[in-house]
């Protein structure tokens, strides 16, 4: 059927007494569903058969576990204390780690700058120390041609080298230069 | 809170008389938490399990039992919490999914060892385990032990509104399982 504003559900009138009918139905609903059984199937206790003397024994064995806790049943302050011990166990290993793996990184480091020619680390040292800004400045006022050709640049003197190498740290080294 | 319990908490913070109000507390509570928990796990010595594990939860916290609620509805929640517990620790032991382990529970009710009920009691047992586990626990809550929706609510942390929906859903399912193995 065509929709017409007579027939639009919406423009319909509600039924006198519509809500209470409605809140009559759900209420009945609720009501059925809790009266709702199946006869004779309420008496759990004659369906799940349960051994003899069993509160008893249930009760022996409850007092039992609560005179000697099982690991997982120990007292709270126990637990708590147990807790505490493991965490400052974690915290100790993680120290531990923090301070050891470092050493050992430095010590591996220092062994690879050893196999390393000495000329190598000046040249990196030298290279390192290298303004980069005044070297493109410099390169800029130059001509066009003059411009493909490396300027020179002064070197490092001895003394600045060795301060330079001892300053040297792992990151700086392999971040710039190919140790391989 | 009933008269009786009263006096156990109080007897129960008395070194002298703390055993002794324990042994009255699992006598008055122990039929009730066990059968609870029976009707969710099915087998005995589970049920068993878990019952105890909720009574000596008890004993190491009942003295920090604030008498916000009833002490039943306090022992119920630990056996809710428990047995809920239980049933997900049994599904991530054999890593079987969850419907698995609802058809091992009822492999159980038919299979005689753990149920005698007659044919009509094993349908509706049936149709129980195939409902979620919340929802069984309303059901079981309000159907076997009438429990009222403002007990449940407090046990479940659930609104009494959302317990009422809870069950009449679950009624529904049972009835659909229950007519449809009827038909076949």
């Amino acid at each position: 059927m065509k929709e017409t504003p007579e027939n639009n559900a919406s423009n319909r009138p509600v039924p006198e007494n519509f809500f209470d009918q409605q809140f009559h139905q759900i209420l009945k609903k609720t009501v059925e569903t809790d009266n709702w059984s199946i006869p004779g199937s309420r008496n759990v206790e004659s369906m799940f058969p349960v051994p003899d003397g069993y509160w008893l024994k249930m009760e022996d064995q409850v007092r039992q576990k609560v005179k000697s806790p099982s690991l997982p049943l120990l007292i709270p302050s126990f637990r708590f204390k147990l807790a505490s011990a493991a965490a400052t166990l974690l915290l100790l290993i993680f120290a531990g780690w923090w301070v050891i793996t470092p050493k050992l990184e430095t010590e591996n480091w220092k062994a690879q700058l050893e196999k390393i020619p000495q000329e190598d680390l000046i040249a990196f040292v030298d290279y390192q120390n290298r303004d980069v800004q005044e070297y493109t400045e410099k390169l800029a006022s130059k001509s066009l041609q003059d411009q493909d050709l490396p300027l020179p640049l002064p070197k490092m003197n001895d003394t600045d080298i060795e301060e330079a190498l001892d300053d040297i740290q792992p990151n700086d080294f392999t971040d710039n230069f190919d140790i391989n | 809170m009933h008269s009786d319990d009263k006096e156990i908490l109080e007897n129960f913070r008395n070194e002298a008389t703390k055993n002794k109000a324990f042994n009255l507390l699992i006598r008055k509570y122990q039929k009730r938490v066990y059968w609870l928990i029976r009707k969710m796990v099915i087998d005995h010595d589970d049920a068993n399990d878990v019952s105890q594990e909720v009574f000596v939860r008890v004993w190491y916290h009942l003295e920090e039992f604030r008498q916000e609620s009833g002490l039943f509805t306090w022992i119920y929640r630990i056996a809710t919490n428990e047995c809920l517990a239980f049933l997900r620790k049994k599904k991530r032991r054999f890593f079987i999914p969850i419907h698995d382990v609802e058809g091992e529970l009822s492999h159980k009710i038919n299979e005689g060892n753990h149920f005698t009920g007659d044919e009509i009691q094993k349908k509706l047992q049936l149709a129980i385990l195939k409902l979620p586990e919340k929802q069984r626990l309303v059901f079981n809550m309000k159907y076997f032990e009438e429990i009222t929706y403002e007990e449940m609510s407090e046990i479940l942390g659930t609104s009494a509104g959302a317990l009422k929906a809870s069950y009449h859903h679950a009624v529904q399912k049972i009835q659909a399982a229950v007519t449809l193995e009827e038909r076949f």
